[in-house]
């Protein structure tokens, strides 16, 4: 038996193990997904894209580690129900980034990359018909970070430098073959509060023999978006939400869709959790010649059927299997203050005004019309019921969130534009009986 | 070719002269009116599609986007629809869109008629960004209107038109 074959037997009974390895870890205050306030995490979230004429969105993913290269999957969706229009893998070599533009290609949608971690170079991609047929001009953008790997040439040297963009790509195809089952490794952690399991296996590339180390999903990964207007000078950029500890050893490839109820160490519900927000706060102008807007997005409704169902024929109907938006309506109320504190009972300050205070669409932007000029709003949302409780991946601990699991920003707009993160009080959590403020424990996800 | 002789009848001489000059006006005119206009070369058509556009279309085509590359902000405004001017003083209209880079390219890719007075015109053009140094290339559809015989641009601005 030859060295290749060896290890390759190896990294098939390694695979074995990782199947009838049982789940080690329920829900754990101490190692759980949190939504980064550094900014760097291992799956980030774009609330908003648009493009249409002039208008196009450039997308910015950044490896901020020095030792890992990553293999990220970049998911494009609609706004009413998230429903997937797009998807492919990007291959981030150690300290390394990929940027893409979303554009209007003459009334088509288009990704257009010339990067070299993109899945092909260059990459000319149009967005896809969604299940339920809703137009994909403007969305958002997920990030999923799939797995993290290190490497060695044949005399156990560890690569440095630059990582070729085809060894990582067939590092991660010799991984996804190598495996079966859900996950690549079964037990991410490596002991507890840590996420530092990882196997080995070799990889032919280019004649050559390599030997991989690969990790769950590390948190490494950054981004920001531009949404601009080149012809205007109009530039509006954001910093990604992104997502910690998720912990992802799930074999993800791009014939199934990844959305947070399949992907990382968590339920949805435990990701809905970390990004609860009590309530959000913006300050407005509202005048002849200013306008402010609320920006929300829901990324984890997960109101869209599973794309590649029977459910997803490309149609909307009514009722559609495809869309549970209504079902999944979150509760808008609000405090409107002008600048001397005077409140008003004005609810209807919301335009277009969400029918019956509640905001079906996963991405919302309306324009704020409350009675005062300048002053702010406390806008309280409450996610339907259904969505505030369920338990967490280890299938048996309750975990439940107060508020809404939302992204909120705000437009100003003048003869500008600016769009600015909204602040936020923070949702209380519970989980297993346990309540947490789910901001102090961002600030600390790693207790032990 | 007109000859231009002059001869001993006084008549003759008479009618010659007014020929040459009305030759000579014919030639000024033809002139001016085949100048390009300035900022015009920044234009160009792909193969194929400089046919395919009505002349009348064509010529204010190329004289809205050459007065784009000068930033001539007299003649864009008056070459805007009637109902962007109605909606917009000329000042208004400056403070939107006075913050508009000159372009560095403008290619007709195609032509879409949506009606006879109604014509989406496909460009492939460049602007610069300040900010980065570098060139955005941007597809948008063109769109022009034919009012009282007359084609006027309509200047989309998709942000800004969905939140003013």
């Amino acid at each position: 038996m030859n060295l290749k074959k060896l290890f390759g037997c190896g990294a098939a009974l390694g695979a074995a193990a990782c199947l009838f390895a049982s789940p080690s870890q329920a829900y754990d205050a101490d190692f759980h997904v949190y939504q980064a306030g550094n900014g760097v995490g291992d799956a980030l979230i774009y609330p908003i894209y648009a493009v249409g004429g002039t208008v196009k969105t450039n997308l910015r993913v950044v490896n901020t580690s020095s030792t890992y290269s990553v293999v990220a999957k970049v998911v494009f969706r609609e706004p009413n129900t998230s429903c997937e229009s797009r998807d492919f893998f990007i291959y981030l070599s150690p300290n390394d980034e990929w940027t893409a533009d979303i554009v209007d290609a003459n009334g088509t949608t288009k990704i257009v990359s010339t990067d070299d971690s993109s899945p092909e170079v260059p990459l000319n991609v149009g967005m896809a018909t969604t299940c339920n047929g809703y137009d994909a001009s403007v969305g958002y953008v997920e990030v999923y970070g799939v797995a993290a790997m290190t490497f060695t040439d044949s005399n156990n040297n560890t690569l440095t430098g630059p990582i070729s963009k085809g060894l990582i790509q067939t590092a991660y195809g010799t991984l996804y073959n190598g495996t079966s089952g859900l996950s690549f490794l079964s037990d991410p952690m490596g002991g507890h509060a840590t996420c530092v399991n990882s196997g080995t296996m070799q990889v032919t590339y280019s004649d050559k023999i390599y030997g991989m180390r690969y990790y769950p999903s590390q948190n490494v990964l950054a981004g920001v978006e531009e949404v601009k207007d080149p012809s205007m000078n109009l530039v509006m950029p954001m910093v990604a939400t992104a997502l910690a500890n998720n912990c992802n050893t799930q074999r993800v490839s791009v014939f199934e869709e990844t959305r947070w109820d399949n992907y990382g160490y968590n339920s949805a519900v435990e990701v809905r959790s970390a990004i609860a927000k009590s309530a959000i706060h913006i300050p407005y102008r509202n005048d002849a010649s200013n306008s402010t807007f609320a920006v929300f997005n829901f990324p984890v409704k997960l109101s869209c059927c599973l794309s590649g169902g029977s459910d997803c024929d490309g149609v909307l109907s009514s009722p559609d299997a495809c869309d549970l938006s209504k079902d999944y309506g979150t509760s808008i109320a609000q405090n409107i203050y002008d600048l001397q504190e005077n409140t008003t009972t004005t609810t209807t300050i919301y335009s277009p005004a969400p029918p019956g205070a509640k905001i079906e669409k996963e991405v919302y932007i309306g324009q704020l019309t409350p009675p005062f000029a300048e002053g702010w709003v406390r806008v309280k949302l409450t996610d339907a019921s259904v969505q505030q409780s369920g338990t967490a991946y280890d299938g048996t601990t309750a975990v439940s969130y107060a508020g809404s699991a939302v992204i909120p920003s705000y437009l100003q707009a003048a003869y500008d534009l600016t769009w600015v993160p909204a602040t936020f009080d923070c949702s209380v959590v519970t989980a297993g009986g346990v309540a947490v403020d789910n901001c102090t424990y961002q600030l600390a996800p790693n207790k032990k | 070719m007109m000859r231009c002789s002059i001869t001993a009848n006084r008549w003759s001489k008479t009618a010659n002269l007014v020929l040459c000059l009305c030759a000579l006006c014919f030639v000024l005119q033809m002139v001016s009116c085949s100048r390009t206009p300035e900022g015009a070369q920044i234009i160009s058509f792909a193969p194929g599609v400089e046919e395919k556009l009505p002349k009348d279309l064509k010529n204010a085509f190329i004289h809205y986007w050459a007065a784009r590359a000068r930033l001539d902000w007299n003649t864009i405004y008056e070459m805007e629809a009637p109902h962007l001017r109605w909606r917009y003083t000329k000042e208004a209209f400056m403070d939107r869109y006075a913050r508009a880079p000159k372009p560095v390219s403008v290619q007709v890719t195609g032509i879409t008629m949506a009606h006879d007075q109604v014509a989406d015109v496909s460009i492939t053009c460049v602007f610069p960004d300040k900010r980065t140094g570098k060139e955005e290339t941007l597809y948008p559809r063109d769109r022009w209107l034919k009012v009282g015989g007359k084609w006027y641009h309509i200047w989309k601005l998709p942000i800004l038109d969905n939140f003013l």
